[in-house]
């Protein structure tokens, strides 16, 4: 005879095993419950040493070296040129300091007065990211003005750079823009400007829009300047390249590698791809303020005569007693 | 009978409770055995649906998911269905940790919808075969910041970079340069031989259809979701097994809030991004196909934000 007492307790522990094992599967969620081996991966491009990009240095000063006295400097702040003035404190103070008065031509349609009368006064006229188109009387002007031996000089974005890339003064400009309105001027001087933005995948300055350009030749322009940098720069042609992009830049328009003219100069009359190393931002990169310092002594350094070029008369449309310009002086 | 010992045991065995703690742990210790028995017979292949819009809240619901089928021993290989234009960077790039992972375990392939472009791609890039339709877009592989416009806020701030959102914009773009690096280094290193073109040419963050992403290497082969299957099976050693289909995120709306992104219909999405506070403006670094209108953009790539 069987024991009763051993069978019922042969009969508890199995049942005691079975719910353990039964309780025991669920709880751990049957085979996904087991923790996963945490394995450490391999991430090369994740190492801070080999991806993490650092901010460049920005040194040096602005400095000129010609004699700025008496000279007036007009800054055109209509035509669709988004002027940021604090952004172009250096270069008015660096003119005020040395003797040169800075004007800013805002137009008539915000109270200021015709840009041939402005002109009138002035001995330097300089241009940065203007957009909206220049009257033919506007075109007359500036003819006789650079005939007369007053400088001027461009400094002009892509219109379409403003798009995908912070707008270089302020806002992103609008849709109606065209890309170089003073073309018809710079055209009788042999200068132009593509279409499209410079870029380089291979060398750049932590972006790839911010190109390098050096020296092509000895000039009072590119004097002490070995390298500088551009941002979003839009190529530049004529007889007489200053300053190119280094190999491997591309052009957006038609992705076509080389090297660009970013700075030439027709006599009187300089054209630059860039407008940004004129501002505060870009001014002290590589050797941005050098280059700035030698195109703001190209810009005091004419003669003009007659000293009111363009001279009256004008057509009606140019011509009525508004205030003049605002002016900052010395 | 005389054993002390014996004589205990024998009386220890009489008790019910005895009898249970033993039960209990012989149980317990048969628990994995028990386990085994079922998972050795049935055996998958996990499909991992990745069709929203990548956000920190979609990355993380999917990131769990993956988990799962990398620790559930049935799953044998991983199909990951991507049908993604991409979305935050930051969640791009732990997607693609998380799927690093998992392929470092086990056989992960991707089948590539409408779109596997930016984060997606950069979600896509560990697995061991890419399969794309010729419709298909993959790779745009670059970051797009978005910088909220304006200068200093008139509201107090304890430092000079709290009052430019962390960084001045110098290191904004060094930000966006690192992530660049990172992304394209990876694509790189894990796309390896297979990659027919430069590291610069993949940093123009091209966008290649299905056919010429076979070419350029950035898939490797025409085909769709059950290709995918059958071959991730065949690399696993599965002559038998059973599909299970996983869709752990819902596509939700963008992380970035703009006023002109919420009228416009494009990509962008239009819910109020998780980290922004009503006057608080913040950088954001977006991995997604195609480029916000009317935003304050700046790319490090040639084919997003340019002209």
């Amino acid at each position: 005879m069987v024991d009763t007492g051993v069978v019922t307790r042969v009969g508890f522990f199995v049942g005691v095993l079975v719910l353990a094992a039964v309780a025991g599967s669920f709880a751990t969620g049957g085979s996904a419950g087991a923790a996963p081996a945490v394995n450490q991966i391999e991430t090369p491009s994740f190492d801070a040493n080999e991806s993490a990009a650092t901010a460049p240095a920005q040194t040096g000063e602005l400095t000129m070296a010609a004699n700025a006295s008496g000279e007036v400097i007009l800054i055109d702040a209509g035509h669709g040129a988004e002027i940021d003035r604090e952004a172009l404190a250096p270069i008015v103070t660096t003119l005020t300091e040395n003797g040169a008065t800075v004007q800013y031509h805002v137009g008539k349609r915000q109270g200021g007065r015709s840009l041939n009368a402005s002109l009138r006064e002035a001995d330097a006229f300089l241009v940065l990211g203007a957009e909206s188109r220049y009257t033919e009387a506007q075109l007359a002007g500036l003819d006789a003005f650079t005939d007369a031996g007053g400088r001027v000089l461009v400094m002009n974005e892509p219109a379409q750079a403003s798009y995908g890339g912070l707008a270089l003064f302020g806002m992103p400009r609008g849709g109606s823009s065209v890309t170089s309105p003073l073309a018809p001027v710079l055209s009788q001087h042999g200068l132009a400007y593509d279409n499209g933005y410079l870029y380089n995948m291979q060398e750049y300055a932590l972006n790839y829009r911010s190109v390098y350009a050096t020296p092509t030749g000895s000039s009072p322009l590119t004097e002490g300047v070995d390298r500088t940098v551009l941002y979003t720069s839009t190529p530049v042609t004529g007889s007489n390249t200053l300053l190119t992009t280094t190999d491997g830049t591309t052009l957006s328009q038609t992705r076509r590698q080389g090297t660009y003219g970013v700075l030439a100069r027709s006599g009187n009359v300089v054209a630059v791809g860039d407008g940004s190393i004129a501002t505060q931002e870009f001014l002290y990169r590589a050797d941005n303020e050098q280059l700035v310092g030698n195109l703001l002594d190209f810009l005091v350094s004419g003669e003009k005569s007659p000293a009111d070029a363009p001279q009256k008369p004008e057509p009606s449309s140019e011509t009525g007693s508004t205030p003049g310009p605002e002016q900052t002086r010395p | 009978m005389d054993n002390p010992i014996d004589s205990r045991v024998a009386t220890a065995l009489q008790s019910y409770t005895v009898l249970a703690v033993v039960a209990i742990l012989v149980g317990a210790a048969l628990v994995p055995f028990a386990t085994g028995v079922v998972a050795e017979d049935e055996q998958y292949v996990a499909v991992v649906n990745i069709d929203e819009t990548i956000s920190e809240s979609t990355a993380q619901d999917t990131i769990q998911q993956l988990r799962e089928v990398r620790s559930n021993e049935s799953v044998k290989a991983v199909v990951l269905r991507i049908s993604s234009p991409g979305g935050s960077a930051a969640a791009s790039e732990s997607m693609y940790m998380a799927v690093k992972r998992l392929a470092d375990e086990k056989p992960v392939y991707t089948s590539v919808g409408q779109y596997a472009a930016s984060g997606a791609y950069y979600t896509a890039v560990p697995s061991d075969k890419i399969y794309a339709t010729p419709g298909s877009i993959v790779g745009h592989v670059g970051v797009i910041g978005t910088a909220p416009s304006g200068g200093l806020s008139p509201a107090a701030t304890t430092g000079p970079d709290k009052a430019h959102r962390g960084m001045t914009r110098d290191e904004y773009y060094a930000s966006l340069e690192s992530m660049k690096r990172a992304f394209v280094g990876a694509v790189m290193s894990e796309r390896g031989d297979r990659i027919t073109v430069s590291r610069e040419t993949v940093a123009e963050a091209s966008a290649y259809n299905g056919l010429r992403a076979v070419q350029t290497g950035y898939a490797d082969d025409i085909g769709g979701l059950e290709a995918a299957i059958d071959d991730a099976a065949t690399e696993a050693g599965l002559s038998e097994y059973q599909v299970v289909y996983h869709d752990p995120a819902q596509p939700r709306g963008l992380i970035f809030a703009a006023s002109s992104a919420q009228s416009t219909n494009g990509s962008a999405g239009s819910e109020q991004a998780p980290y922004t506070h009503r006057g608080v403006d913040s950088v954001h670094f977006l991995m997604i196909y195609g480029t916000p209108e009317e935003q304050r953009v700046v790319s490090n790539t040639t084919a997003a934000g340019g002209a």
